[in-house]
């Protein structure tokens, strides 16, 4: 069966509010977060370090400060959702 | 090891993030609220991986053109037979008894297409000073979705069109289309018609299934039933701007009721008890 994708979803982030919309590319979930501002939208994933360590990362490459605290977030969100 | 971001990864998961990076850095398409079929958007499709045990989600252009064209000549063909779209019924014989251009593709080229509601205008006529009805409409917009979802699959073909006066290639696709529901007789009013959605083990079996010309038409002509849809009027400003808004139209008569409570479909293939 497919694995359902998450439905487009809205998080406060430093009282601003963002909207986030998950894809599937390849075998990578991806979200896409959008500032609904001038600030460009963040693409961001869970890559796979050393010993199967995950962390958030974006892509593509420099925004990891950003990547980390939204990925975050949304991990939180998906994990209440299910709760 | 290679670094990712400043993060120690190991090397097929770097070449896994620059693919990925190239993949999103195509995905275009991302953020549009409403894809108008005419102006030929790109639009997100599933295709099966060619060991048929996953999907990738790739974006690809709505108005379907087959193999080699060059411009001038894929806009004349898109605009003979506005291939935004297949009837499920006419996959192999074509409504005049000839082998119907879609055939290949149904059988090998066969994609779903991601969406969140479709758009349908509800035609009525306009009346004349005495108040007799005149062959002009006013078209009312409504949009339709999947009660409780977010999202649905709609089954599609697909196909790589080489463009012959610059030897670009675009995946170009079109949407299956089956008969209304009884909902969609009075929102589609016009044609009678409405994209053909699909139940999760239906949209699998559709992308993933070595399957007969039978079970893919069958397929193709799924019916989903009116009372698993939802729909709302909207301004008509989603066709320039893009923008959905919620619309009221006094004028406009209420849907009817109690066609949708008795309907029989010919092709419900819907668990019954969604």
């Amino acid at each position: 069966m497919m694995r359902p994708i998450e439905p487009p979803f809205d998080l406060f982030i430093e009282s601003k509010m963002v909207r986030v919309v998950e894809y599937v590319i390849g075998a990578k979930r991806v979200f896409r977060v959008d500032y609904n501002d001038s600030k460009k939208p963040l693409t961001i994933t869970v890559a796979i370090g050393p010993n199967n360590k995950k962390f958030w990362t974006s892509i593509p490459e420099g925004r990891q400060a950003e990547a980390v605290q939204i990925g975050r977030l949304i991990a939180d969100h998906i994990r209440d959702k299910q709760i | 090891m290679c670094y990712y971001n400043g993060q120690k990864v190991t090397r097929s998961e770097f070449i896994q993030l620059k693919q990925l990076e190239k993949a999103v850095r195509n995905y275009d398409f991302l953020n549009v609220e409403v894809h108008n079929g005419f102006n030929y958007p790109l639009c997100a499709i599933a295709v099966a991986t060619d060991d048929k045990r996953d999907f990738e989600l790739i974006q690809a252009q709505w108005g379907y053109v087959p193999g080699k064209m060059g411009t001038d000549e894929a806009i004349a063909f898109r605009r003979k037979l506005t291939t935004l779209n297949f009837k499920g019924e006419n996959l192999f014989v074509s409504e005049s008894g000839k082998p119907s251009m879609w055939r290949n593709a149904a059988r090998e080229n066969r994609c779903l297409v991601f969406s969140t509601g479709i758009i349908e205008s509800q035609h009525i006529p306009k009346l004349g000073k005495k108040g007799q009805e005149l062959k002009a409409t006013t078209k009312y917009p409504h949009l339709v979705g999947l009660k409780g979802h977010e999202y649905f699959w709609m089954p599609g073909l697909y196909s790589d069109w080489v463009n012959q006066d610059t030897g670009e290639v675009t995946r170009t696709f079109a949407i299956g289309i089956t008969q209304a529901n009884e909902l969609m007789k009075q929102v589609h009013n016009s044609k009678l018609r409405m994209p053909c959605i699909l139940p999760d083990n239906l949209a699998w079996e559709w992308l993933m299934g070595d399957l007969t010309d039978d079970r893919i038409t069958e397929i193709a002509m799924t019916q989903i039933p009116s009372r698993m849809l939802e729909e709302c009027t909207i301004g008509a400003e989603y066709r320039l701007d893009g923008i959905i808004n919620k619309q009221q139209y006094d004028e406009l008569p209420r849907i009817k009721q109690e066609s949708i409570d008795s309907e029989i479909l010919d092709f419900d293939h819907w668990p019954k008890e969604i």
